[in-house]
């Protein structure tokens, strides 16, 4: 078994970008149309049976990551392949079998869900289209995916619109099990949850990844529960991976200042009300000119940091960050 | 209690019951929960996914649709009125300066098809009496100081365009922008990394310590409700179940609902392969059975429990737990 596995998913050099429609001051000041760039240059690979958490900054990305492997964003630049083979590939049932191996559960689980459907419909729907289980069967399995998620069977006949937040959330991840997915993309899937349920949709996620060797990109702010799920972390910043390693390489020996930013605001579960100190705002801008998207906010940056883009670190096999002084 | 200890209560909620009509039934939202805040203090609110929170923060703002809610009885006094029973256009006034609230989803608040800056600086207009190029002002600077990059430019935005960590933030941009005097914000830091969440907090915290605004926070992070709050309501199956100080309800939880939640985070400093959830499933709130609600999942329970009335009874000064032995709590 010393065989290395091929990578279930393989995103190379990928870039994202949305057209900013030009409003009246760009027009006024003659700006010349631009783009978002909200992914640039991502590289990422993910084993069968792994889980890589994917964290950062709040807009740097993730999920604009996540919809392209999914296929919902186009890509600009770069490739994604699934199982070795381009995600637009013309062979005839890929598409097909894309989007039943594939799944995403969304960040915002209300504009996710049809609000004319209740949950039993949707589930079933999903059910019947992949032809996951037979016609005669699809009852009893939305009752066991209600189940499986910690829903109570009486919210089977409920509409969206009458569920608390978590609730919703657990719809969606319901409906993205009901396939039998290979690859799972989580965008931020514990975040309405409590504590309690939260552990027990983690534990679901890991006895699914024992049980069918299930995949999984994790995009979550919560640092504890990333430090769970994980077996490798990649850290996003303004659009780039700014570091990947093992969990052991980024919660032990992170290498990149943002990341070490992100371990040390993380709250203790102790009880003390903290002092908290505004920082004066920062104007922070998009075009970074070159220079290393995190030198506004960095303790260390140097005039250096300012003019040249930092260049990808190897620090071990497993472990890359893009700072000019990673690695000491 | 004695009037002395009501001074300077600002919002003082008493025996809330809030139903809505679904098919098969009745749900009970909430079922007789009171509870106070003062002036500049910051209560967590905690709890059960599906217990209430969310409900009984619209509830206190009137923002129920109803049908199919109801509120079945109770008072809600702020600054000593009624809310429950002033007219709508009253209201309307108190929703826009006195009262703020920040929504579980963003999109509740935001309108699609609106530049963003523009709402986040609509109170400024209207019950400030702002300029449009006053407003426009004061927006990019709250912008900037919500750490959104570009923030002149992206004023002009549309909701699609940004993040939902950055919808999160212009929300509470939008609230904070009148100076509130209460704010209601349910999970406002849910999609924020730690670092810019920090930030949102210190701003909140600003306004707490400037204008004294009491804040309602509720949150599923216990690390958060731990650093940022001084007192902490827990909620279970629409019932408050244990209300003290932060460090007493954590530190020495008396309800085996939060005991429950206390251990089953995953946490920092160590590696577990296995989490501890609470076993068992809530109860069915269109069924409410009499006695704890929390019998079928209870570790402590005993006979007493299956019938004898629950309510939240102090078990130390202003720490109280709806336990019937919470002194076997441990
Ligand atoms: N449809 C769109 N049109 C234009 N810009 C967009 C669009 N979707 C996202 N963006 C921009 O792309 C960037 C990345 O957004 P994305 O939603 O991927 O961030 P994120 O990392 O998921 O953030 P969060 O943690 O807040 O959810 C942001 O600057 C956002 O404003
Ligand atoms: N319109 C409605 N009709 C029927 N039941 C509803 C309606 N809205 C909410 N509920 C129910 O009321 C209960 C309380 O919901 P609420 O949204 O307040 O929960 P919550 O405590 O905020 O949960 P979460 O942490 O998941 O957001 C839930 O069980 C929910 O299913
Ligand atoms: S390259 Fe410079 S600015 Fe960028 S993270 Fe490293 S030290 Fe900070
Ligand atoms: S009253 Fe009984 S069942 Fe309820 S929490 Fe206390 S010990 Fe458990
Ligand atoms: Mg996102
Ligand atoms: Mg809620």
């Amino acid at each position: 078994m010393a065989v290395a596995a091929a990578p279930l998913l393989t995103v190379r050099d990928v870039h994202v970008r949305f057209a900013k429609p030009r409003g009246l001051v760009d027009l006024l000041l003659r700006r010349p149309p631009s783009a978002v760039r909200a992914v640039e240059g991502a590289n990422l690979a993910l084993l069968p049976g792994e889980t890589l958490g994917l964290v950062g900054e709040s807009g740097s990305g993730k999920t604009t990551l996540g919809r392209a492997i999914l296929g919902i964003h186009p890509v600009a630049e770069g490739d994604i392949l699934y199982r070795g083979r381009a995600m637009g590939d013309p062979m005839p049932d890929w598409q097909q079998r894309l989007r039943r191996e594939v799944q995403m559960v969304f960040q915002d689980p209300y504009s996710s869900l049809n609000p004319r459907m209740t949950i039993a419909q949707t589930l079933a729907e999903v059910l019947r289209f992949h032809r996951v289980v037979p016609t005669d069967g699809v009852d009893d399995e939305v009752k066991r995916l209600l189940d499986v998620v910690g829903l109570p069977q009486a919210m089977a006949t409920r509409y969206p619109r009458a569920m608390s937040g978590g609730q919703r959330q657990r719809v969606g991840l319901a409906r993205a099990l009901a396939v039998r997915p290979s690859l799972l993309v989580l965008d931020e899937p514990v975040a309405a949850l409590d504590v309690s349920i939260q552990a027990q949709i983690l534990n679901l996620l890991s006895d699914l990844r024992e049980a069918l060797g299930l995949s999984m990109l994790f995009v979550a702010h919560d640092l504890s529960v990333v430090r769970h799920v994980s077996d490798r972390v990649a850290v996003m910043y303004r659009g780039r991976l700014v570091e990947q390693g093992t969990r052991d390489e980024i919660f032990t020996a992170p290498a990149h200042p943002y990341t070490r930013m992100l371990l040390t605001a993380v709250p203790q579960l102790v009880a003390r009300k903290r002092a908290r100190v505004v920082q004066p705002a920062t104007e922070m801008t998009e075009a970074t000119a070159g220079g290393c998207p995190f030198a506004p906010r960095c303790p260390q940056a140097v005039d250096r940091c300012r003019a040249v883009a930092p260049a990808e670190v190897r620090l071990s096999p497993t472990h890359i960050a893009a700072c000019h002084f990673a690695g000491g | 209690m004695s009037p002395a200890a009501d001074a300077g209560a600002l919002l003082r909620v008493e025996a809330l019951e809030i139903a809505f009509r679904v098919r098969g039934g009745d749900v009970l939202a909430t079922r007789g929960v009171s509870f106070e805040v003062r002036q500049g203090e910051t209560l967590g609110l905690v709890g059960e996914s599906g217990s209430g929170k969310s409900v009984l923060c619209r509830a206190l703002l009137r923002l129920l649709p109803s049908p199919p809610a109801q509120i079945r009885g109770g008072r809600v006094l702020f600054d000593g009125v009624d809310l429950l029973a002033l007219p709508e256009a009253r209201m309307r006034e108190i929703r826009g300066t006195d009262i703020a609230m920040v929504f579980q989803n963003p999109m509740t608040s935001l309108s699609p098809v609106w530049p963003i800056g523009d709402q986040v600086t609509e109170g400024l207009r209207i019950h400030r009496g702002l300029s449009k190029s006053a407003a426009r002002d004061r927006g990019v600077e709250l912008l900037r100081a919500i750490g959104i990059p570009d923030a002149a430019r992206r004023y002009d935005d549309h909701p699609s365009q940004w993040s939902g960590g950055m919808l999160q933030r212009a929300v509470i941009a939008m609230a904070m922008a009148c100076g509130p005097r209460l704010l209601l914000a349910d999970e406002p830091t849910t999609a924020l990394d730690v670092t810019i969440q920090e930030q949102i907090l210190a701003l909140l915290a600003d306004l707490q310590a400037k204008n004294g605004m009491a804040m309602v926070l509720v949150s599923h992070d216990i690390g958060v409700v731990a650093e940022t709050c001084d007192r902490i309501a827990v909620m279970y199956a629409g019932t408050l179940v244990e209300t003290g100080p932060a460090a007493e309800v954590l530190g020495n939880p008396r309800h085996p609902y939060t005991l429950g939640l206390m251990r089953s985070s995953p946490r920092m400093d160590e590696h577990a392969t296995r989490l501890q959830p609470i076993p068992g499933q809530p109860p069915d709130l269109a069924r409410p059975a009499p006695g704890c609600p929390f019998v079928e999942r209870c570790t402590f329970a005993r006979d007493a429990c299956r019938h004898e009335s629950v309510r939240l009874r102090e078990v130390a000064p202003g720490h109280a737990s709806a336990c019937l032995f919470p002194e076997s709590v441990v």
